[in-house]
């Protein structure tokens, strides 16, 4: 732990990564009392009030307000909410079930991998955003539906690190061993094939949080993403797109936030990717 | 080398099947696509002759392989909502977003390249830190969000371009940018890294002994040694267009197959959202055995 923190501590851009982090974190899960506004409050007197400015009763917006008046400051922190929890909710479980087909692919290899690997092909031809959008339209929008779908669009990469490590090992001696003194193959492999991907997976997980919170503000940007009632910063942007002219600051706040967040994920995420260096990647 | 492209074609096929395997039972998830078409205002009546004169009351499979004979001879069917013929409507709207592709593909190249390669010449300094800093910030932005905000500048307060739609040069310029700057961070870093990876080797540490001029090592034997994954990336890159394509194109009201997509998903035109899923996927696939070709044209050590 120590020797982690102390290559981090030589890595400027690794410090600025964790430093948003731990604002994002912070922001996300002490919301309530950072934010000075109940998120969905509408106060139409105040409506469009700019950044800095007092609303017609007095009230003053730090970062705004938007169409209905409510401020863009406590939405934006509460927004923070929702991006981190489809960010590591669809990021966990994309993990689970990646890691789940690429040891069947790899151990009983066959039709199961052909298979796996067919529905990795298909998944890579498939743009995202259309199978989301697609599938969303169908189902309606939600944040539950959103999760689900990002989880389980984007397996792949884990599924592939994972194939590749069981193959590279499967045939080794101690393997053979194992099995001969009568382990299940199954769970041997299991876990000395974890110790192996454990970095790559990190490094691969990290980048797809940061990938999940741009889907998540795309997604509900067009509409089908999270549900009305709840502020994320996706379905701000949409709000905002009506105001380029008389309310700038209701879509670039929350942009500001997106880039801000996925800026501090990437660099974090390059850090530990020279810092684990897999080789697998 | 033959095999080897005949196992892609195949495999390609499969994929193929599946994708539009997938759009097709996409339709389905929700149960009952004729009651969707109609609307809440329909009578039972109503549903049911619609289900039969669409073919929907047979089973899923049958209805798959009625879709697939009748696609493989190039009948898609009529749009719900346009009463046009699908492919008519898709190959109308091809050609905007290919030529928007091609233009936000190249800037980003022509840009991303010298930037890389500046980058990794004068490593570790002021342009370096510069560069990879606009890079980073580059991939952390969403392409939509940088979209609106160029509308709010330079089409709505400076009025320098259209705000949307397409009509004249001008038009290319603001959905171009905010297409083209996620693939421009990306392969700008890779430039870098790749040039600097070369930059070690022992090849252009005897060209520099030679006395042969920074510019020069930099142009033609780093570029040159340097440019494969970049090659690489292009096919993923026209890819990732087909995806953010769908977004940045609502933004402009850009008349491509993207906005098509989502107008489809909107209007729950089905039968025409099959259609552009399909030809998505067949770009895609296109575009990925050509790159696949290419790279075994330049480099011929994986051609096995």
């Amino acid at each position: 732990m120590k020797k982690i923190l102390y290559s981090l501590s030589k890595n400027k851009s690794g410090m600025v990564g964790l430093l948003i982090i731990v604002i994002f974190l912070v922001t996300a899960l002490f919301a309530p009392a950072l934010s000075p506004q109940e998120p969905n409050k509408i106060a139409l007197q105040n409506r469009l009030t700019a950044p800095g400015q007092a609303g017609k009763d007095g009230t003053v917006y730090a970062l705004g307000s938007d169409s209905l008046g409510r401020d863009i400051l406590s939405r934006v922190i509460y927004g923070a909410r929702v991006s981190l929890l489809v960010g590591l909710v669809a990021a966990a479980l994309s993990m689970l079930i990646g890691c789940t087909l690429g040891l069947l692919a790899g151990y009983y290899g066959g039709l199961i991998d052909a298979v796996v690997m067919r529905l990795t092909d298909i998944q890579l031809a498939f743009p995202f955003n259309l199978l989301a959008l697609t599938v969303l339209a169908t189902l309606g929008g939600g944040l539950v539906q959103l999760i689900l779908v990002m989880g389980v669009a984007r397996w792949v990469q884990f599924s592939r690190i994972v194939r590749a490590e069981v193959l590279s090992i499967k045939e080794r001696e101690y393997i053979q061993a194992a099995h001969a003194i009568g382990f299940k193959s199954l769970s041997i492999l299991f876990r000395h094939v974890l110790p192996n991907v454990v970095a790559p997976i990190i490094v691969v997980s990290s980048f797809l949080v940061a990938t999940n919170i741009l889907s998540e503000t795309t997604l509900s940007f067009l509409g089908l993403g999270v549900e009305a009632s709840i502020p994320s910063w996706g379905s701000m942007l949409s709000e905002g797109r009506d105001f380029l002219d008389s309310g700038w600051w209701i879509s670039t706040i929350p942009g500001l936030s997106i880039v801000f967040t996925v800026l501090g994920i990437n660099l974090l995420g390059d850090w530990l990717r020279d810092y684990l260096d897999p080789k697998v990647l | 080398m033959l095999k080897a492209v005949v196992t892609r074609l195949l495999q390609s096929i499969i994929v193929l099947i599946g994708v539009t395997f997938l759009a097709f039972g996409a339709t389905f998830l929700t149960g009952d696509p004729a009651s969707l078409m109609l609307g809440e205002g329909a009578t039972t009546e109503e549903i049911e002759a619609f289900r039969v004169e669409m073919g929907f009351d047979r089973p899923i499979l049958v209805q798959y392989g009625d879709f697939l004979s009748r696609a493989v001879r190039g009948d898609f069917g009529k749009s719900l909502y346009f009463r046009q013929s699908n492919i008519e409507l898709v190959m109308q709207r091809v050609p905007a977003t290919v030529r928007l592709s091609l233009v936000a593909l190249a800037g980003s190249l022509v840009l991303a390249i010298p930037l890389g390669l500046l980058a990794a010449r004068h490593r570790n300094t002021w342009k370096d830190t510069s560069i990879m800093v606009g890079g980073l910030l580059g991939q952390a932005t969403p392409g939509f969000w940088l979209g609106l905000m160029l509308i709010m500048v330079f089409a709505v307060r400076l009025k320098w371009v259209p705000v949307s739609g397409l009509a004249g040069w001008k038009s290319y310029i603001l959905p171009a940018i905010s297409l083209g700057t996620a693939p421009l961070a990306q392969n700008l870093r890779m430039m870098r890294s790749c040039a600097l990876e070369v930059m070690g080797e022992d090849y252009i540490k005897t060209a520099r002994a030679k006395g042969l001029r920074e510019s020069v090592v930099m142009y033609k034997h780093v570029l040159k040694n340097g440019l494969k994954p970049v090659i690489t990336q292009v096919g993923i890159t026209l890819g990732q267009f087909l995806g953010t394509a769908v977004v940045v194109e609502t933004i402009f009201a850009w008349p491509g197959i993207g906005r098509l997509a989502v107008q489809s998903i909107f209007t729950k035109d089905f039968p025409l959202l099959q259609t552009v899923v399909t030809f998505l996927a067949l770009g895609f696939i296109v575009i990925n055995l050509i790159v696949d070709l290419l790279y075994a044209v330049v480099d011929p050590r994986v051609r096995t």
